[in-house]
């Protein structure tokens, strides 16, 4: 499988800010990525890298096969963006903003605009520049989508948006994948959407890569163990593999890493009993960064 | 004292002391390049024209920092957080004060050190025709009396913390209905005078930094030291949006070509407006600018008894004996065209703004902010050609020539409109990519107050610029046809060069920077 | 074929996918022979992503509980009694050890908690009579 974009040895440097360490990763074509990491970790620094609006300080970005640096014009008309801080014109109604927008691409369809509207409730009537950020946020998104992009970057999209329309906007991510055969990264720290629909994690801290594995991996990694013990518990656990616990007398609570199999080992050692149980991405976060503080 | 100390905390900033070295070099240099061009035109004609650009620095230099306070305490205003703070202006008001007092006292010193033998005797101007004159003569008669001078420097500064419209008419429409009985009282009770003006002018600021006005303007001035079009949002204008819903756009595929891109640029900066109020909008100010340059000059002829003869006949007399009048054009062009033609390349830009989110790739874009850079200079240049055309047009009288003998001679050549219309032009033309220039890359930049530090480069540059091109101007000015050729020759290799480099220029920048 | 997935469990998705499909195979409520929906369409109306899908779909192939048709969509595979009762206890296996840890923290003995599960399934095939 092609990959939708590489990064090799990528770094960006602003000043004496380090961006982006050495960089090197590779997207695979259809699929869904999540992008996480804390603030400031290079997230959108790195989207900035893939359609070429920052150039790298050293190292090489590819997307599309193509260097970024020099993406065509027909190549970008293949990759929608939705970004962070809205780039919009005000002035206009919401309605001529994508008459405007859909001047520049020649396969807008206009069918999924109206459906798109018509699902996330965006009045077409109302001046851009007087939408809520939620609703702004959803005219981001019906612009990047519009045009059947290969690659759809999203930078922390939903982020205003309320429960029902970002449903609605998952289920969307989903069809895109399968009509459009596109490749999707998102990025975003509300960690519940990233869940439902990606299948790859990719998680940034302080501008390197420190994950680089399918969700699935990354659950069955990291788990949750509540230990119960006849004998009073003493003192903490020296496993390398424990990464945080809270103990008491007679319970104690860990979570670990790569564990699975070490779970009769230790219920002999100690004499103890171990329930072990899953961990969510939103648990599993702040594991990903512990060595950061 | 806490209140005076609130203003000072807000200009205690390094932009500050960029703008005050900027503002008092400024308008010592219109009056220093008057200086120059006088001494080479060696002329009688001074006792009319040297206080009146002088007394460009009564206006220009307390204006200036009076823009600096009021755009200091517009920016703290339009943060949301000054809006829950308790009696704002009541607290900024005293410094403002303080600071416009000692500015009208400081120029007033300046004024006197440099012109005291012209300042001492009051002169009005004889021929009264026009409201306008009167307007004028009594804006030259205040200087003569120095409380008098305080008074207009304090009014200035205050014109300059609040730069609107209605700040003018405020002050001019009084002036012009009772001009004569101001200058009674102005003589007689000059204290009164300086009160007065005192008043007036906090109470105008008193009710600009109000939360109601602020709510209502749009927040504009730092938009030109931000960038053009990047802060569409700044521009708008909620009473406007009523009658005027915006041009449709009508191209239904762009493409790649360059020029639908540049009209794509100028529908983002510019179509929230309808093309009739556009037009209008820019028409009338257009006509106001001319007619009051084309007045004074009117003016400047009637005083030498000039008026009457129609320009033909006079302008050989009079351009041997200024010199070169053409030098009065150039003067023109450069300082008042020049920083007009930069305020309209960041107002009136036409670049994309949408921060390269265009299926483009980087050489496209470099391509049309070249063009579309070329295109905002023609407009500026067909702006300025309009007011040049404007102003000639009032002095020969009102649109008609002095018979039809005298229509070739202007048009002819050397003597007509090349140095009268061309070479000015041609200034502008060859000047105003230095401001789109400095545009690209800097005000992008998305901290306006470091620009402002580029902006004293850009505008030192532009200075150097001007006093080498007067003194080029002197030199190979005269009205030999050799001479003329190679200045023209000159002039057009220099605007080929800057093109060229400008061109470079953008294409670098596109190759190399970070957009984003 | 009716599933419940909680993507915010923490247990992978296309484990709680093939975990309960194969449930359902084993205790007969899909029918040998019956087909499962296609993986598009099970996507979009669960909202899954479909790299998941095929992923427990490939499990169950692997595990022989379904197969693949040329063209057409998994179906269940026809297993014989044997293999079919032996996932059964396998499966309940699995429950039962999480309820005699319970009973184990709770220091009941093993008459004791006997006595209990024979009574809550006498119960409950007492309502299934009753029923």
């Amino acid at each position: 499988m092609e990959s939708a974009f590489e990064l090799e040895k990528l770094t960006k440097k602003f000043g004496g800010l380090i961006a982006l360490d050495d960089l090197t990763l590779s997207i695979p074509e259809r699929s869904i990525v999540g992008l996480i990491g804390r603030n400031g970790s290079g997230k959108t620094t790195l989207l900035h890298h893939v359609v070429g609006l920052q150039l790298p300080s050293s190292g090489r970005c590819t997307t599309l096969g193509h260097p970024a640096a020099t993406l065509g014009s027909e190549q970008l008309a293949n990759i929608g963006v939705v970004w962070q801080e809205n780039r919009f014109l005000d002035w206009m109604t919401v309605d001529k903003h994508l008459r405007y927008v859909a001047s520049f691409y020649q396969n807008w369809d206009r069918d999924r605009e109206q459906r798109l509207l018509g699902d996330l409730e965006l009045d077409p009537a109302a001046r851009v520049g007087t939408l809520s950020p939620g609703n702004a946020q959803k005219l981001g998104i019906i612009l990047a989508v519009c045009h059947h992009p290969k690659l759809l970057l999203l930078d922390e999209p939903m982020s205003a948006l309320d429960p029902i329309s970002r449903e609605q906007v998952l289920a969307f991510l989903i069809e895109l994948l399968h009509e459009d055969q596109a490749t999707t990264v998102i990025s975003s720290h509300v960690m519940r959407d990233i869940e439902s629909v990606v299948e790859w994690i990719v998680c940034l801290d302080r501008g390197r890569v420190s994950v680089d594995s399918s969700l699935d991996d990354l659950q069955d990694r990291y788990s949750e163990w509540q230990v119960t013990s006849a004998r009073p518990i003493a003192g903490d656990f020296k496993e390398p593999w424990v990464l945080s616990q809270r103990t008491n007398e007679h319970k104690a609570h860990l979570l670990v890493r790569d564990a699975g199999e070490l779970i009769e080992w230790f219920e002999t050692k100690y004499d103890v009993d171990v329930q072990s149980q899953s961990l969510n991405l939103e648990r599993i976060f702040p594991l990903l960064h512990r060595g950061s503080r | 004292m806490s209140g005076g100390g609130a203003l000072f905390r807000l200009l205690g900033r390094p932009a500050t002391l960029a703008w005050v070295p900027l503002a008092m070099l400024l308008s010592l240099v219109v009056f220093t390049a008057v200086e120059i061009f006088w001494e080479i035109a060696a002329n009688p004609l001074p006792s009319f024209w040297r206080p009146q650009w002088a007394h460009m620095v009564v206006w220009l230099f307390p204006a200036l920092i009076g823009l600096l306070v009021g755009q200091a305490i517009k920016e703290l205003q339009h943060c949301y957080f000054p809006w829950a703070l308790p009696a704002l202006r009541r607290r900024l008001l005293p410094g403002a004060v303080v600071v416009g007092l000692m500015l009208a006292l400081a120029t007033r010193e300046i004024l006197t050190a440099l012109l005291a033998p012209f300042l001492l005797a009051p002169f009005l101007l004889g021929s009264s025709r026009f409201p306008l004159t009167r307007i004028v003569e009594l804006w030259l008669s205040f200087p003569a009396l120095s409380p008098g001078l305080v008074a207009v420097a304090f009014m200035a500064f205050w014109i300059g913390v609040r730069p609107s419209l209605l700040s003018w008419l405020g002050v001019m429409a009084p002036l012009a209905l009772f001009s004569s009985m101001l200058i009674d009282v102005a003589a007689q009770r000059s204290a009164f005078v300086v009160l007065a003006a005192a008043v007036l002018a906090a109470l105008l600021i008193y009710q600009e930094f109000g939360v109601e006005s602020a709510r209502r303007r749009p927040f504009i001035p730092t938009q030109a030291l931000s960038g053009g079009g990047r802060r569409a949002d700044q521009r708008r204008r909620p009473w406007g949006f009523g009658w005027s819903s915006g041009a449709e756009w009508r191209i239904e595929h762009m493409g790649t070509d360059t020029v639908r891109w540049v009209q794509a640029g100028a529908y983002e900066n510019h179509g929230f407006h309808n093309r009739l109020v556009r037009a209008v909008g820019l028409a009338i100010p257009a006509l106001a600018a001319a007619y009051i340059v084309g007045h004074v000059l009117f003016l400047a002829l009637d005083d030498v008894g000039a008026s009457s003869l129609g320009l033909a006949s006079v302008a050989p007399g009079l351009l041997r004996r200024m010199g070169s009048f053409s030098l009065v054009l150039f003067t023109f062009s450069v300082f008042a065209a020049v920083p007009l033609s930069v305020l309209l390349a960041c107002y009136a830009s036409i670049s994309l703004t949408r921060n390269g989110s265009y299926p483009l790739s980087r050489r496209r874009l470099a391509r049309i902010e070249f063009w579309g850079s070329l295109a905002e200079n023609a407009c500026i240049c067909g702006f300025m050609a309009a007011l040049l055309i404007g102003f000639w047009s009032v002095l020969y009288g009102g649109l008609g020539f002095e018979g039809s003998a005298s229509w070739p001679a202007w048009a002819g050549g050397h003597n007509g409109w090349i140095p009268f219309l061309l070479r000015p032009l041609a200034v502008v033309f060859l000047l105003t990519p230095i401001a789109q220039w400095f545009r690209l890359g800097y005000i992008r930049a998305p901290v306006a107050w470091s620009a402002v530090r580029r902006l004293v480069n850009v505008v030192g540059l532009m200075i150097v610029l001007t006093v080498l091109a007067m003194a080029l101007g002197s030199r190979a000015f005269g009205f030999v046809p050799r001479f003329a050729l190679f200045v023209d020759g000159s002039f057009v290799a220099l605007i080929v060069l800057s093109q060229v480099a400008y061109r470079l220029r953008v294409d670098r920048y596109f190759a190399t920077a970070d957009l984003v | 074929m009716i599933v419940v997935i909680d993507q915010h469990s923490g247990v992978p998705v296309f484990r709680q996918l093939r975990d309960q499909i194969r449930f359902q195979i084993i205790s007969g409520m899909l029918e040998s022979g019956e087909e499962l929906p296609s993986t598009r369409a099970l996507s979009e109306e669960l909202g899954l992503n479909p790299m998941t899908i095929s992923k427990a779909y490939s499990r169950l192939e692997m595990e022989g509980l379904v197969e693949k048709r040329p063209g057409l969509c998994l179906v269940v595979k026809q297993l014989d009694t044997n293999d079919i009762d032996t996932r059964r206890l396998t499966h309940f296996r699995q429950s039962a050890k999480s309820v005699a840890a319970v009973a184990k923290q709770l220091g009941l003995s093993k008459e004791t908690a006997m006595e209990v599960f024979a009574e809550i399934l006498d119960g409950a095939n007492g309502d299934k009579e009753r029923g």
